[in-house]
């Protein structure tokens, strides 16, 4: 993955939880080059035993720990400067989602060695849609659930999100229910 | 098994494909050209597309082209419907009335099938904030338009500039804080080195007092003391000297004293200071016999620190045999070398044995004794003297130093 993904775990386990836990973090995965490069590309595996170590350190299931990190990409990446991205992406949660994939197809012309995921939106309706998420990386759904609560927050809009159905049985991808506005259920 | 077409049936085919008559209905040429503007040949503007028409709700159609746009390139001062047509290769850009942000960058075509013209563009943009200020997204583009494509490109090399000069600043700032933390460290050794001497002094001259019983006599195991503590006190001095040196150097505050040094002279004394170890160890000592009249300009305390370093060296490292102290003249150097017969170092050490408080092997320091101070002062005192000092060495085959001073620090007399 790119270090600006590594960056962004760094930045949210400082902002949220201080420097002593990210070193303690970094000390766990044995990641001793914390000063990550945006643009340059890193194993997969540093950031994945980031996630592990920080679900360990944080005493938090690693799928919280993702989600956490999913809805604070969306802050993160605007501020690191794909701000007028996000922006260009759409002004609403449902134009956004819609040009999720265009908006990595994009940035993977720009950045030729990224494997980014993959979304299609459907069935949509004034008050829910359906996300379909590709990626040839594993276990990372509770990372979308985090983004779009993320984007909720951006456009200001009530979302909750639910894994349908998982990837498996020979469909490569997992299905999310999206329901937002008034559609959205409060999450308990 | 299908079978393969012939020429004359590929033809055929081309000519049935070359006399259809391919056409987009509305809605598919506004979602390829959602920018576009049809031109009547009265200069009438009588469609648009979409996101024209979102973005500029007072076009009314039809109206004429020249109360609501303006071309601003190619610059012309009369535009007529013949002349927009005779070019479809130009890039024509078409700014909106009354300025603003919007500016449409595209080529004009002749529609067939009618007496009108296609302007076919999209918005000229220099960055992804002016889309934002356009009120424009990803969805009023057509996929084939590459400006967006080209926009996150230059966005993401934007980002990669300010990371790489962030990195740059961090950088420059670790270097200085370090920079100064050095120069810190090094001024707290000089000035400490400097304070520990005076009382050392003292514990010097009262432990040669108690040793040679000038104050009267005491009972010899109290003598014995007071020389273990002068001994000891001599060692801590010319450690605590060696850290001067270094601090010095490191602040560039030693300054060589030059003048005329003779060469064999210096040999002889710096030899003459090891002699007595030499014997201890049954071991031969030569020095190559040099001429009376080769002068250096030097300063005279370094040369004899470094000689008697390197002597030093050799006589502690060696347990059979000999050193040997060999003078060469090469064209644009004097070399100096004192080869021994010693355990010799490994070669990847070398280097190594140049930097402050290193030595060869945890094993030496502990067998040996030593600040590992010695050799990295030479080094920066031969530098200071525009010179250098090299190791070779084979592991049980011994070990030489080489001085090498250039030949410019010989005197005129001598060269």
């Amino acid at each position: 993955m790119y270090g600006l993904i590594n960056k962004a775990v760094r930045d949210l386990v400082l902002s949220k939880f201080g420097e002593a836990k990210w070193e303690e973090i970094c000390r766990k995965a044995a990641v001793t080059e914390t000063d990550f490069v945006s643009m340059e590309k890193y194993p997969d595996e540093t950031t994945y035993r980031l996630v592990g170590a920080a679900s360990e350190v944080l005493n938090t299931p690693a799928e919280d720990v993702l989600e956490l990190f999913g809805e604070y990409w969306t802050v993160y990446s605007a501020e690191a400067g794909f701000g007028h991205m996000l922006e260009f992406a759409g002004n609403n949660l449902v134009d956004f989602l819609r040009n999720l994939d265009n908006m990595h197809t994009r940035i993977a012309l720009t950045f030729p060695k990224l494997d980014p995921p993959s979304f299609r939106v459907s069935d949509v309706t004034d008050h829910s849609l359906k996300l379909h998420y590709h990626s040839n990386r594993p276990g990372l759904a509770p990372l979308v659930i985090g983004m779009v609560k993320g984007l909720g927050k951006r456009f200001n809009t009530p979302v909750s999100t639910r894994l349908e159905r998982p990837r498996g049985d020979g469909r490569d991808y997992d299905e999310f229910l999206v329901l937002y506005g008034e559609g959205a259920q409060p999450r308990g | 098994m299908a079978k393969a077409p012939s020429p004359a049936d590929r033809e055929s085919g081309t000519k049935q494909a070359a006399s259809r008559d391919y056409r987009f209905d509305t809605g598919t040429f506004d979602r390829l050209f959602p920018f576009h503007l049809v031109i009547e040949r009265d200069l009438r503007l009588t469609r648009s597309g979409p996101v024209v028409r979102r973005l500029l709700p007072e076009l009314v159609l039809p109206t004429p082209l020249f109360d609501h746009f303006a071309i601003r390139r190619p610059q012309v001062t009369h535009a007529d419907f013949d002349a927009l047509a005779a070019e479809p290769g130009q890039i024509y850009l078409i700014a909106a009335l009354p300025p603003s942000e919007l500016m449409l960058k595209g080529q004009i075509v002749p529609l067939e099938g009618s007496d009108a013209l296609a302007f076919l563009g999209s918005p000229w943009i220099t960055g992804l904030e002016q889309l934002g200020r356009l009120g424009l997204t990803a969805s009023d583009f057509a996929a084939h338009d590459s400006i967006t494509d080209l926009l996150v490109l230059i966005q993401a090399q934007n980002t990669a500039l300010d990371d790489a000069s962030k990195l740059a600043r961090q950088l420059g700032e670790a270097r200085d804080a370090a920079l100064t933390a050095s120069r810190a460290k090094t001024e707290f050794l000089a000035r400490m080195s400097h304070e520990l001497r005076t009382p050392l002094n003292a514990i010097l001259g009262f432990s040669e007092a108690l040793h040679g019983a000038i104050f009267g006599p005491i009972a010899d195991h109290y003598r014995a003391y007071a020389q273990d503590i002068h001994k000891s006190g001599q060692l801590l001095l010319d450690l605590i000297n060696d850290l001067l040196d270094v601090s010095r150097i490191e602040i560039g505050q030693y300054e060589i004293n030059e003048s005329p040094v003779a060469l064999r002279a210096l040999l002889e004394d710096c030899s003459q200071l090891v002699v007595p170890e030499i014997r201890r160890k049954g071991l031969s000592l030569s020095v190559e016999p040099v001429a009376e009249d080769i002068i250096l300009s030097a300063d005279l305390r370094a040369m004899q620190q470094i000689l008697v370093n390197l002597l030093s060296n050799a006589v502690k490292f060696t347990h059979a045999g000999g050193v040997r102290v060999g003078v060469t003249h090469e064209p644009d150097w004097l070399v100096i070398s004192v080869a021994d017969t010693g355990i010799g170092i490994e070669a990847s050490a070398i280097d190594t044995l140049f930097e402050p408080f290193r030595q060869a092997s945890r094993d030496i320091s502990r067998n040996y004794g030593g600040s590992g101070l010695g050799l990295s002062i030479c080094r920066r005192l031969a530098e200071l003297h525009g010179g250098t000092i090299r190791l070779e060495s084979q592991p049980g085959s011994g070990t030489t130093a080489t001085l090498r001073l250039p030949a410019s620090r010989l005197l005129a007399a001598a060269r």
